[in-house]
């Protein structure tokens, strides 16, 4: 096999960085992405906070609603952006609308606990505050991921290991139990 | 000595790898129109690399169409992780770090160059050049195209071939040129 030469090494590494820049960059997002998956959050937020303040067949009724509208949200997102796209990125479903990512993931604790706390003392206007402020964060780690993997593909376009993925979940879980028990 | 891998030799199947880093996996038409080559030389590549363990491939549907989604494997990744790192030991042959580039190439910024226009002038094709300058085709092209920035000694040879100066050809990209 020959060995190119030098500047042939350089203008094929160019080449195919170029081309992956290009792909990368030119990947285009559905309309309303952040805002949808921001809204949904916060809603979600809040009708978390409700349940956990009233618990009554109704509040449960509206907390499993709200998660759903969620669930249904992300996968019409994540199904528009294959279809308009060509590509899956794995970044994209785990930090962008999994809120794997660490300001996501801690925004979202954080203005969760915050909403469960404001309902169990009744002050609804910070429940809708701490919503609200969950659902922009989680938005705006979207946006800043979608930054990052276009300035380096390669680096961000994989997404969180399943296992990690369970672990997460699970910890999640865990906290909201302790936060209904602690709110009773 | 480096250890290139001759199945990633080819221009194509390099580009083709490196842009499956990007994603997690891609549609076959989105690879195709991104490397503008026809269904057969991708279906020729992705056989090959999926023959060889480095891609693997499954059918789906796009845009209501049954098509092939195509993803990069944990081999793949690595054996081109080994194939980038000694394409760089071949380039470092000639400059220490092929990633390097200088505080004032920084300043300077990317370049343009007339070799398309010096290239026509002549009736000459990108293989003809790439023949003169003993490049190959690929790299005439992504000169061409701004994708890379050649040598001085290779600057130094282009500027030989067309019988001129290194500034009569190369120049920032901000400018429209060498005045006539």
């Amino acid at each position: 096999m020959a060995v190119p030469t030098p500047d042939d090494a350089a203008a094929a590494l160019a080449e195919a960085g170029a081309s992956r820049a290009q792909l990368a960059g030119g990947l285009g997002l559905p309309s309303c992405f952040h805002s949808s998956i921001g809204v949904t959050v916060a809603l979600q937020i809040a009708a978390a906070a409700v349940e956990v303040a009233f618990d009554t067949g109704w509040t449960r009724l509206l907390a499993v609603a709200a998660a759903a509208l969620f669930a249904l949200t992300a996968g019409v997102q994540l199904s528009r952006f294959r279809r308009l796209n060509g590509v899956r990125i794995g970044g994209l479903t785990s930090r962008v609308v999994l809120g794997t990512g660490w300001a996501a993931a801690s925004s979202y604790a954080v203005a969760l606990g915050g909403a469960f706390w404001a309902a169990l003392t009744g002050r609804w206007w910070l429940v809708a505050l701490c919503a609200c402020a969950g659902g922009l964060a989680y938005a705006g780690s979207g946006r800043r991921w979608l930054r990052l993997y276009r300035r380096d593909p390669a680096a961000h376009a994989r997404g969180e290991p399943a296992g990690w993925l369970v672990v997460l979940s699970a910890l999640a879980l865990a906290v909201l139990a302790l936060l209904v028990l602690v709110g009773r | 000595m480096p250890q290139l891998d001759a199945h990633l030799q080819a221009p194509a199947r390099l580009r083709l790898m490196t842009m499956l880093t990007a994603v997690s996996e891609a549609e076959f038409s989105t690879l195709r129109d991104s490397l503008e080559v026809s269904d057969s030389v991708l279906s020729k590549h992705v056989g090959a690399l999926a023959s060889l363990g480095y891609v693997g491939s499954h059918k789906g549907v796009h845009r209501g169409r049954r098509t092939t989604w195509i993803w990069l494997t944990a081999p793949g990744r690595a054996a081109l992780g080994a194939h980038v790192a000694a394409l760089r030991e071949v380039i470092a042959g000639e400059q220490a770090d092929p990633g390097r580039r200088t505080d004032l190439q920084v300043a300077a910024g990317p370049m343009s160059n007339r070799l398309r226009e010096l290239r026509a002038a002549r009736h000459w094709t990108q293989a003809d050049l790439a023949d003169r300058l003993d490049i190959s085709e690929q790299t005439v092209n992504a000169i061409e195209t701004g994708h890379f920035d050649p040598s001085l000694s290779l600057a130094f040879t282009i500027a030989a071939v067309f019988k001129g100066r290194i500034e009569d050809l190369f120049f920032p990209a901000a400018d429209t040129g060498p005045e006539t």
